[in-house]
């Protein structure tokens, strides 16, 4: 594992450097998707994003003719980017794969998930002033919806 | 690619914008009581069939707990799924399960509680999951 994280972490510095190839970045790419499904893309994966576009944009420009439909692609990447960079703001600048409590983010999600797991059950737990049926949804495994 | 992966990204961020509780979940909540907060995400909850778990606890403020009854009822409406508890005319809880947001596959979840006359709970949820597994989170822990 922490060979791992090592090999993904110098390929990030040397993307960043401007020294990997075209087969490194793909690949490089296939993590960040993967990371993205597992919810645990992150600051740093955003902004390689957005490095991504602007390399992407001078590589068309110096080392052939940019295609119409490359230069609407990048524009829309960026639009995108910004979404994402507004949405990342207005969640208090966390992505997904995120553990907060009370505003302030944690490293451990043990907390957190008690909170949740009380919370969740202040929700179901049964009102005295609730009604025949709604006593049997609530406490019932066999409940309809 | 790229483009593919930022709108990934960016809508799930997005699919509580339309919802009349998103103002409480911000930072600049017009909640005035104490509150505390809770947000889990992504892998934390795997196995739990939730993308996405926000909640707030308000006590202190008779008026924080009507505002968020209030909008939670807004959102019912919108709700395909609604099951109400009252005491009188008043609101002691609601759950709501709401359609995905636009381009997102997730069910959406609004829930409300009503523990005191200064106190409340809030609670927005995104899964493929469903309002009676919600619900039934504690019933089968």
């Amino acid at each position: 594992m922490e060979n791992a994280k090592e090999y993904w972490d110098e390929l990030e510095r040397r993307y960043f450097d401007g020294e990997t190839t075209e087969a490194e970045e793909a690949e490089l790419e296939r993590h960040i998707a993967e990371l993205a499904k597992r919810g645990t893309v992150n600051a740093t994966t955003a902004t390689m994003a957005y490095t991504a576009v602007g390399r992407e944009v001078r590589r068309s420009t110096t080392a052939r003719t940019q295609s119409r439909w490359g230069r609407l692609a990048a524009a829309a990447s960026i639009a995108l980017l910004m979404t994402l960079g507004a949405a990342f703001w207005a969640r208090g600048g966390v992505m997904t794969g995120s553990v907060m409590i009370d505003g302030e983010c944690v490293a451990e999600a043990d907390g957190a998930l008690d909170l949740m797991r009380d919370d969740l059950a202040l929700l179901a737990e049964v009102c005295p002033q609730v009604d025949e049926e709604l006593t049997l949804f609530l406490g019932s495994d066999d409940s309809e919806n | 690619m790229l483009t593919l992966f930022a709108l990934l990204t960016a809508l799930p961020a997005l699919g509580q914008k339309d919802l009349a509780v998103e103002e409480f979940f911000g930072d600049d909540s017009p909640l005035e009581g104490k509150i505390r907060t809770v947000y889990l995400s992504g892998s934390n909850l795997d196995g739990r069939d939730m993308t996405l778990f926000r909640s707030i606890l308000s006590t202190g403020s008779e008026d924080d707990v009507e505002e968020m009854g209030d909008a939670a009822e807004e959102d019912a409406r919108k709700g395909n799924s609604v099951k109400r508890v009252v005491n009188g005319n008043t609101l002691m809880a609601l759950y709501v399960q709401l359609p995905p947001a636009a381009g997102q596959k997730d069910n959406r979840f609004v829930l409300f509680r009503r523990l005191s006359e200064t106190k409340a709970m809030l609670v927005y949820i995104e899964g493929p999951t469903t309002l009676d597994k919600i619900v039934n989170v504690k019933i089968n822990k």
